[in-house]
């Protein structure tokens, strides 16, 4: 009972900020608690049975620890999992309090977190994670993290805590040198893709370093087909539908399904995997279709140039009616410049407010603006107000910052 | 005649988008109705082939390997420079125009064609930088984790913003060689400088079209919203 009385001072935190502010105030009860008992979030990560299994690595991060909890749930196991929202210590330690009873425990057999990289070096040395999945290495966050190395350096952390196995992308050369250093004592497993797979992506995987060769073992995605795709495993080959179409779908699932190989051992089921992972929702804000004020629209979520370039080759080529939406969260967007966005062909409007920034990108890559409007509001109520589009669906191409924004404005959870 | 844009050494990175300036100044060529083409230069034997150059910026993990491939195009870099080839070379591409740079602890000779040194700050800068030019306010970004000894009169201008070559000054320049920390579409942020390159290039450059237009319209929409966030009057960039 020694958080007792943090916990309730958390949970009334926690309401008194959703009274303030609806659907708000997630991380504040989180940097409370970790003020007044610094050492909670510590103790009720070290309490779950079978251990704490922690995801991290530029991208796929969300979805692969998704699909890792739905795994594990399906092979009959209590999961604890934090919202993807809340990867950083506040928001976890407010995930925490969600679920915790008084005596500091939540039922669960195990953890499966999605840990922010640079947070996640910081906090993985003090709950032991039985297992780290690292999904890859890309250029993200330039002004927070230099280079891709300073990223790897953090990932090379995070996988040094690991007591029993590290489960890595195979195809990111800068993993490769990271799993390389680790101890003889803990296990490596790998996943990724075969030569044909990558064969069929004209831009590579958009991981910093890809490896010249590919993988010979391991968990590897060898076919993609929209949302179809076939994950070749050590009991053999699963055919899963995947929450969106595209190949880097398909690598999270890879991931997904080495580290349930690992966790679960024996008892994992290949026929119970591949319906777990079918029976994912689509993941938040990428590719997800929601219908607002009477119109379907579909929200592309960009969270770094990797993204942005797989997510922009994978819409449909005849888009006529698309938003753009840069916010505060890209301090610098120099890093966008690689990526080539000539496939949106036009743009309806751009807002957030780097609007000028994003549409300066745009117009120098051939895709034509029709107007920029940094006022997001009011941009997306001229956006939806607009007629149906002769083809395709109106789509919303947004940063994290301006996702939120525009999930705020449009009343959606 | 067509102009040819050079990306030198593409695949030691280009993670702040430098060598999109090349994008930047072919569009710009083609809009002035010009005809323009980027090309990518892994050798050196291939300057000859360019028009004007832009060298980018790379990594800390592959920079000795880059003093070697940059030095061994040095001859050839300083004729062409010394001939009025215009280049733009941005954060360590400059760093390793110049006579010396300190890459973890060691001192590596760089190609000596610009007459700057390099040296470690006790911090890297990653931040928003202005500075004060000739021809108008340069804007834009800098992430450095070394400072740029150089004569104050081969600066680019005064740093009124972020921290430039040592916190006074920013940049160098020699002949049509602009070295500069600010990283990303430099050009594209700043269309007078870019203009200059392709005035360089071509008697029949003119920056009226409306694809030019269109594009510094925005630009000056970019600047206005950094002037407003970093609390710095800059101008619309036209110089």
């Amino acid at each position: 009972m020694r958080y007792a009385a943090a916990i309730l001072v958390g949970r009334a935190v926690r309401i008194a900020a959703r009274l303030r502010k609806r659907g708000g105030g997630s991380a504040v009860p989180g940097l409370v608690v970790n003020r007044i008992a610094p050492g909670f979030l510590d103790s009720v990560l070290r309490s779950f049975p079978r251990g704490v299994v922690v995801v991290s690595g530029s991208s796929g991060k969300s979805t692969t620890t998704k699909m890792l909890a739905a795994l594990l749930e399906a092979h009959g196991m209590r999961v604890f999992t934090n919202p993807s929202t809340a990867n950083i210590a506040q928001g976890l330690t407010s995930a925490l309090l969600e679920r915790v009873g008084l005596d500091g425990r939540i039922r669960a057999d195990i953890a499966v977190l999605e840990m922010d990289e640079g947070h996640g070096a910081r906090i993985a040395p003090r709950i032991r994670p039985r297992v780290a999945v690292l999904t890859n290495v890309m250029t993200d966050q330039i002004d927070r993290f230099s280079d891709s190395a300073v990223v790897a350096r953090l990932l090379a952390t995070i996988a040094g805590t690991a007591s029993e196995a590290v489960v890595a992308n195979a195809d990111d050369a800068l993993l490769e040198d990271v799993v390389a250093e680790l101890t003889p004592d803990v296990r490596v497993e790998r996943f990724g893709v075969t030569q044909a797979v990558l064969d069929d992506a004209p831009r590579g995987l958009g991981y910093s370093a890809t490896r010249a060769e590919r993988a010979t073992g391991g968990v590897l995605v060898s076919s993609v087909d929209g949302r179809e795709a076939v994950v070749e495993t050590p009991v053999g080959a699963a055919e899963v539908v995947l929450p969106a179409r595209g190949i880097h779908y398909a690598v999270d699932a890879a991931a997904a399904l080495a580290a349930a190989h690992v966790v679960l051992g024996d008892r994992f089921d290949l026929s119970s995997a591949a319906r777990a992972i079918g029976s994912l929702e689509p993941v938040f804000g990428r590719g997800e279709l929601v219908s607002v004020r009477g119109r379907r629209v579909e929200f592309v979520l960009v969270q770094n140039p990797g993204s942005y370039q797989l997510n922009v080759d994978q819409l449909p080529a005849d888009l006529d009616q698309v938003l753009v939406a840069m916010g505060s969260d890209v301090r610098d967007p120099s890093y966008f410049w690689p990526v080539d966005p000539s496939r949106l062909r036009s743009v309806t409007v751009a807002t957030g407010s780097k609007a000028h920034e994003f549409a300066l990108h745009l117009e120098y890559s051939g895709v034509r603006v029709g107007s920029i409007d940094p006022d997001l509001g009011r941009a997306l109520d001229g956006f939806l107000a607009l007629p149906n589009p002769a083809s395709g669906l109106k789509t919303i191409v947004f940063t994290a910052d301006s996702m939120r924004r525009t999930r705020a404005h449009l009343g959606l959870a | 005649m067509t102009l040819t844009i050079g990306r030198l050494f593409p695949a030691l990175g280009n993670v702040h988008g430098d060598l999109e300036n090349a994008r930047v100044l072919v569009a710009r060529a083609r809009w002035a109705g010009l005809d323009a083409h980027a090309v990518e230069l892994d050798d050196p034997a291939d300057l000859a082939r360019v028009d004007a150059l832009v060298i980018g910026s790379a990594p800390d993990g592959v920079l000795a390997a880059l003093a070697e491939r940059v030095r061994s195009a040095a001859a050839e870099l300083a004729a062409r420079v010394r001939d009025g080839l215009p280049v733009l070379a941005v954060g360590t591409g400059m760093e390793l125009l110049g006579e010396r740079v300190t890459i973890d602890g060691v001192e590596v000779r760089g190609a000596g064609v610009l007459p700057i040194e390099t040296t470690p700050l006790p911090a890297r800068i990653a931040t928003e930088i202005v500075v004060e030019t000739p021809a108008g306010r340069l804007v834009g970004f800098e992430n450095h984790a070394r400072g740029v000894r150089a004569d104050a009169a081969i600066t680019l201008g005064r740093v009124l913003l972020g921290h430039g070559n040592d916190g006074a000054t920013e940049g160098a320049r020699v002949a049509n060689l602009v070295g500069t920390h600010v990283h990303g579409p430099v050009l594209a942020k700043n269309p007078v400088l870019a203009d200059e390159i392709l005035a360089l290039l071509s008697d029949d450059y003119a920056p009226d079209a409306d694809g030019i237009r269109r594009v510094d319209e925005i630009a000056a929409g970019a600047r206005r919203a950094f002037a407003e966030r970093v609390g710095v009057p800059i101008g619309e960039g036209r110089g």
